[in-house]
């Protein structure tokens, strides 16, 4: 009831300001929620530059309107109760120190060694034990846009988890599949930061899905740079653009996800940013960005004039009894007890 | 599969080729194999150093400490310290100066039973313990610094210790510390690094009883790695590396090449065995200079004793190093101890990110200079080309026993035949009198390497002499009885069983010089190339090159362990003192090598240092296997 008031009130508004134009496709988007994977896969000190990476990458669609509730976020290691961290309780991704990205509204639903291969499989293809609480599932559906971000160490067709396994790019993109077929998602944005991170997404056969990956075959991904306060590697390079991107869009904003894929030239990342775009059947040049980093919210439009009844307001207020303060006495009255 | 001595089998080809061209084989293989080690300092043959541990983050923190002022202070009241005890450790005013920077402090009592004569001598080391705020206390640095009183032939520690406190000093206010970090002094030298090590790990490395190491009333957890500091001044003008520990083990090299990097980018000026890398365009005269560091190296390892107080950790799995400072001499630039602490303090933050003990690097090197390696697959090959030759030698010599049957085999014919031949064969070597042979050299070895105790003992009741004179000549008399040994058994014996005893010693030096290979490379390399020509040319008697003869025994008899062990020191008392009239050196030698038989017995007693036993037990009962097929008559039989 309260929704269609605001709606109500919504449309009004548009309809006599005139000062917001309806996009031309704001109803073709075909999605009706957002969700948000983002992965950290590695653990150790000297990896505190991944868990910066998700962190930033959280803070970001955060902002950017998907809620906690939707967003699924695994971190392998905990930073920031690291002894070695010589800012305790913090995680910061840039040198100036400006922003602790492990702020107090941080929920991470998979952590330490929760994150696995099977934990993410299941995740994805939704196969996950009945007794797992709403906070760790993927509770998606046909019409959900799914943000995918992965990040730690990587090789030619794999990515490693923790310090013990790895999921392959074969067993990636079956989960994908499956996803499809059980109806798990309606677009996915696919977006990996390892090394020779393009392998990862040259098995993907499930439609529906935009990659881009941090590197190609052959090829390192970097670091950005170092905080010697610290003493680690803060961010990768690829985050670190696309964070910059990220940081200049608002949830109204019209930027396309083109470019997005266009955050990171080779003179900045030092590698080359691998796009595959064959299964995705939009053209990127009219997805806007928020698509995915952004979250829909539940609007409805109409053209009929709804009568809006001024709600009801009880106008009596209580009046409180005024109270004289007085100091009290300095010292005991002992006059009682001479 | 064909065996391959079995001639019937395609290996025919190969026997023919090695019975043809043994001399040559053996003889071009040992150059081979020694210009081939020569090559390897050439960057050809090395690498540069790299970081295989991706944990230590090498120098990229932020350097908090500034250890100069502090430094300064506690410098200079240690030595004021010092002058009221000048050879004894001022134990108050270091555990009060401990207690100050509120560590866990603690002291640790040691006891060495002399084990010549009924003495002792007690030592205390002091440490402090910097707990890590944030962690579980189940790992620990150590930063070492061995104490010298002013009485001491060795260069002065105390800006090392003044260098200790300080550090000690800015880690106790950071939050960082993942480990616990043990500052710890210790007297004596190794002798009390060794006590304390015993006792933090409740072992015993040498003979029972010898060093009492007693108990730590306070600890920590595993320790992971350990800088052991040597300053001679507080102003320094070099930096020395010194990784050669006991038995010849080396720290890894993640280790070695953290500690160099880490010295450079302060912009001090860094040496491997005190010699400085040169830049020369000269490609001889580089290689010629990085030969030089290496086979400086190679004998330092080869002694199997320590360079310093990190020597001893090894043992325990604990990677270790020592920072040796030295002051200037001459001209050049100096730096103080504000770098020099900032270079502690990075290696100890590298130290601190580790998450598990050092593995990824290589703990079997050689090092040219401060930025290249040789790793163990590279040196291996040319020592197994010297070494491989004695094999050679043996299989060739054991198909020429054989031979002779096969030989008579093709003459004549059938299958029955042979195998009859082969018999007889086999009856013809007296294996009793071959196998007790060998057994009673071993014996005699054996006996020899516990006999210094008993060698004391008569020496001191009989003619009241020292511990080292009743050693000594305790060695000379029984070099002597070994050099007669063949003289008591004048029989003679047939020459095949000469010459098996030859292929059994020969196998048994070849394997027990890879095997020490394995440990210490560089004792097994000095040693193939002193033994291997003179062994490879040793064949029971012929009647003819007599004259060759006379040369093999005066080799031989130079080449045994104790006369060559008193040519080594002379010759290295000979460099020492160059300048010296023939007479004082002889004497001086002498006293050398009296010094360093006890040394290396005492050394084998307390720290385990096993190169006195391999020597007296293995290589020792070997010589005169060989001497005695040197001198054995052979019965020729018609």
């Amino acid at each position: 009831m309260r929704l269609v008031t605001l709606s109500a009130i919504l449309s009004i508004y548009l309809l006599r300001a005139n000062a917001w134009e309806i996009p031309e496709n704001f109803a073709e988007t075909g999605h009706s929620n957002n969700w948000a994977v983002l992965v950290d896969t590695s653990r150790f000190w000297f990896n505190y530059r991944h868990v910066a990476n998700v962190l930033s990458i959280y803070r970001s669609v955060k902002r950017l309107g998907i809620p906690d509730s939707q967003i699924i976020l695994m971190i392998a290691d905990d930073m920031a109760c690291n002894p070695r961290n010589p800012r305790p309780a913090t995680v910061f991704n840039n040198i100036k120190q400006h922003i602790n990205v492990y702020g107090d509204d941080v929920e991470v639903d998979y952590r330490g060694y929760e994150v696995t291969v099977e934990n993410f499989v299941r995740l994805l293809t939704g196969r996950l034990p009945p007794e797992t609480p709403r906070s760790k599932k993927l509770l998606t559906d046909e019409g959900s846009n799914i943000l995918i971000y992965l990040t730690g160490h990587g090789g030619n067709g794999f990515l490693k988890f923790q310090d013990s396994e790895e999921i392959t790019s074969q067993e990636l993109s079956d989960a994908l599949e499956q996803m499809w077929q059980k109806r798990r998602y309606h677009e996915i944005l696919f977006v990996v930061d390892t090394c020779q991170a393009s392998s990862m997404y040259e098995k993907f056969y499930s439609p529906n899905i935009l990659a881009v990956a941090s590197s190609l075959v052959g090829e390192d991904s970097l670091s950005h740079h170092v905080d010697p306060a610290v003493g680690v590697y803060i961010i990768d390079r690829y985050t670190y653009y696309a964070l910059d991107f990220l940081e200049k869009v608002e949830p109204s904003s019209s930027k396309k996800l083109s470019e997005f894929l266009k955050v990171c030239p080779k003179h900045y990342c030092l590698s080359t940013v691998g796009v595959r775009t064959d299964l995705f059947r939009r053209d990127p040049k009219t997805v806007p960005v928020t698509d995915f980093f952004g979250s829909l919210r539940p609007v409805e439009l109409t053209m009929n004039i709804v009568n809006v009844l001024p709600a009801h307001v009880n106008k009596t207020q209580p009046v409180e009894p005024e109270v004289k303060y007085t100091y009290v006495s300095q010292f005991p009255n002992l006059s009682s007890y001479t | 599969m064909g065996l391959l001595t079995d001639p019937r089998t395609g290996n025919g080809k190969i026997i023919k080729f090695v019975l043809q061209w043994e001399k040559w084989l053996c003889f071009f293989m040992y150059i081979g194999g020694i210009i081939w080690t020569m090559l390897l300092a050439l960057p050809v043959f090395n690498d540069s150093t790299y970081f295989s541990e991706n944990a230590l983050l090498p120098g990229l923190v932020m350097k908090e400490c500034s250890l100069e002022a502090s430094a300064k202070q506690f410098h200079n009241e240690l030595i004021e310290e010092m002058k009221r005890y000048p050879d004894k450790m001022p134990y108050p005013w270091l555990l009060a100066k401990f207690n100050q920077l509120y560590l866990d402090v603690y002291m640790h009592n040691f006891t060495l039973n002399y084990p010549f004569r009924e003495q002792q001598f007690t030592g205390q080391n002091v440490y402090g313990i910097v707990r890590a705020p944030r962690g579980a206390s189940t790992e620990a640095i150590i930063v070492s610094v061995p104490y010298r009183p002013i009485s001491s032939v060795n260069l002065n520690t105390a800006p090392s210790i003044a260098l200790l406190l300080a550090f000690a000093k800015c880690c106790r206010k950071q939050k960082y510390w993942a480990k616990d970090i043990i500052f710890l002094v210790t007297e004596h030298e190794q002798l009390g690094m060794q006590a304390w090590l015993e006792a933090y790990h409740g072992v015993t490395s040498g003979q029972d009883g010898i060093l009492m190491s007693g108990d730590l009333s306070g600890r920590s957890g595993s320790i992971q790695a350990a800088i052991n500091l040597e300053l001679h001044g507080m102003k320094i003008a070099s930096v020395d590396v010194k990784v050669e520990g006991l038995n010849g083990q080396l720290p890894n090299l993640d280790l070695v090449n953290l500690a160099q990097d880490m010295i450079t980018k302060e912009g001090i000026r860094r040496t491997f065995q005190r010699r400085p890398d040169v830049n020369v365009k000269n490609k001889v005269s580089k290689w010629w200079y990085q030969f030089n560091t290496l086979i400086s190296m190679i004998v330092t390892q080869a002694t199997g004793v320590p360079t310093g107080n990190h020597g001893l950790f090894h043992r325990f799995g604990i990677e270790a190093i020592t920072l040796e400072g030295f002051e200037r001499s001459g001209r050049g630039p100096e730096v103080s101890f504000y770098q020099v602490g900032r270079v502690v303090e990075s290696i100890v933050r590298s130290l601190n990110n580790l998450l598990e003990r050092f593995h990824q690097s290589f703990f079997f090197y050689l090092l040219p200079s401060t930025d290249r390696y040789i790793s163990i697959g590279l040196y291996m090959p040319p020592l197994v080309l010297i070494i491989g030759g004695l094999f050679i030698k043996a299989f060739a010599s054991w198909i020429r026993l054989q031979d002779t049957g096969i030989k008579v085999e093709e003459n004549e014919n059938p299958d029955t035949k042979i195998s009859q031949l082969k018999q007889n064969k086999v009856e013809e070597f007296d294996i009793a009198s071959i196998a007790s042979e060998i057994l009673w050299s071993h014996i005699i070895g054996v006996s020899i390497m516990s006999s210094p105790k008993l060698f004391t003992s008569i020496g001191s009741q009989l003619w009241d002499l020292p511990t080292e004179d009743s050693i000594y000549y305790g060695f000379i008399v029984t070099t002597v009885l070994t050099m007669f040994w063949p003289f008591y058994l004048r029989r003679p014996r047939k020459s095949d069983n000469v010459a098996l005893v030859c292929v059994v010693a020969s196998i048994e030096v070849a394997t027990t010089l890879l095997c020490v290979a394995m440990h210490n490379f560089s004792l097994a390399l000095l040693t193939a190339i002193i033994y291997v020509p003179t062994a490879l040319a040793i064949s029971p008697k012929r009647e003819i090159n007599s004259k060759f003869r006379g040369l093999l025994h005066v080799f031989w008899i130079l080449l045994h362990p104790f006369v060559v062990a008193s040519i080594l020191v002379m010759g290295y008392t000979r460099l020492n003192f160059p300048g010296e009239p023939l007479m004082s050196i002889l004497i001086k030698g002498i006293q050398a090598t009296k010094h360093a038989f006890v040394f290396s017995v005492i050394d084998s007693m307390i720290y385990g240092n096993w190169f006195y036993n391999v020597t007296v037990a293995i290589l020792l009962p070997n010589w005169i296997l060989f001497w005695n097929v040197i001198n054995s008559k052979i019965a020729f039989d018609s």
